[in-house]
């Protein structure tokens, strides 16, 4: 159930969450709408933010450039 | 390799109650999970000796039971045995194909044995090659709260499991200890008085039921 697949291929939280996360919110409202356990939300951002999709800003985190370009391409 | 299990036996200490619960990153079915993931739930970690093993399967099937009852309760489970991702992925597929049961719990693949030695889960009396039925309960500020171990021959008892975590959480709750054999709805205990003064105060204390000052009971 990782987030980015061996491939590296975005499973369908992965997607979810980039698409969600196009305008930032909280890990709390990442749990509420992908209706995760929390330790698997923050598992599946560090994932995204160490593979540039993701990145914390103020508000909570966010998609990244380069996330916005591989939910584009999906 | 002897020489080398001798310093790691001196080095490493064992986790003890009340201390932080030492912090790990590991390969799980869930994908790469650390115990700070956790943080702000309760966890439930647990050993076992090895997958497709027949005690092992009663008490996964019994976890996976108690799951959904421990998430109400704001706990999170996770499983863990010096086995291959690849084993617990099959494992699990086999419980959920042979039984009926899904496992939705992450299990730890400790291959390398570094969180089963951090937490001195390996018991070279029983096994120096698998680990033995333990389980950890860890608080939401990742306090080891309690341990329990069971031998490789003796599954384990699920109601005890949740009732040390509801004794745990009344006790935080209320401020309270709570007695031998305690189930929720009992009587808790109120820790006794430190003073002559508090002491005279207690007996005397309405909806309290003291037995003597040092013993008082009181329903929640």
């Amino acid at each position: 159930m990782a987030c980015i697949h061996p491939d590296g291929s975005l499973s369908a939280v992965a997607l979810l969450m980039l698409d969600y996360l196009l305008e930032p919110h909280t890990e709390q409202a990442i749990v509420d709408r992908a209706d995760q356990p929390m330790y698997r939300i923050r598992a599946s951002l560090r994932e995204l933010m160490d593979a540039g999709l993701v990145e914390r800003v103020p508000e909570g985190y966010c998609t990244t450039v380069s996330g916005r370009a591989a939910l584009q391409s999906v | 390799m002897e020489h080398r299990e001798i310093v790691d036996d001196a080095t490493i200490r064992n986790p003890r109650l009340g201390e932080p619960a030492p912090p790990f990153e590991a390969v799980t079915t869930h994908g790469k999970l650390r115990l700070e993931d956790f943080r702000g739930s309760w966890l439930v970690m647990f050993s076992h000796p090895a997958d497709f093993t027949p005690v092992c399967t009663t008490e996964f099937i019994a976890f996976a039971r108690i799951h959904s009852q421990l998430r109400e309760m704001g706990v999170e489970l996770m499983g863990l045995s010096i086995d291959s991702v690849y084993s617990h992925i099959a494992w699990v597929r086999n419980i959920e194909e042979k039984m009926g049961i899904k496992i939705e719990f992450p299990v730890i693949a400790d291959l390398d044995r570094a969180v089963a030695t951090k937490y001195g889960m390996v018991m070279p009396g029983e096994s120096r090659t698998e680990t033995s039925r333990c389980v950890f309960i860890i608080d939401g500020k990742q306090v080891l709260r309690a341990m329990i171990y069971y031998p490789l021959t003796t599954g384990r008892n699920m109601d005890e499991i949740l009732r040390v975590i509801q004794a745990l959480q009344t006790a935080d709750a209320h401020g309270v200890a709570t007695p031998a054999n305690w189930r929720p709805g009992d009587d808790v205990i109120i820790p006794p008085p430190g003073t002559q003064d508090a002491a005279e105060a207690r007996v005397k204390e309405p909806g309290v039921e003291c037995t003597d000052w040092y013993f008082c009971k009181k329903r929640l």
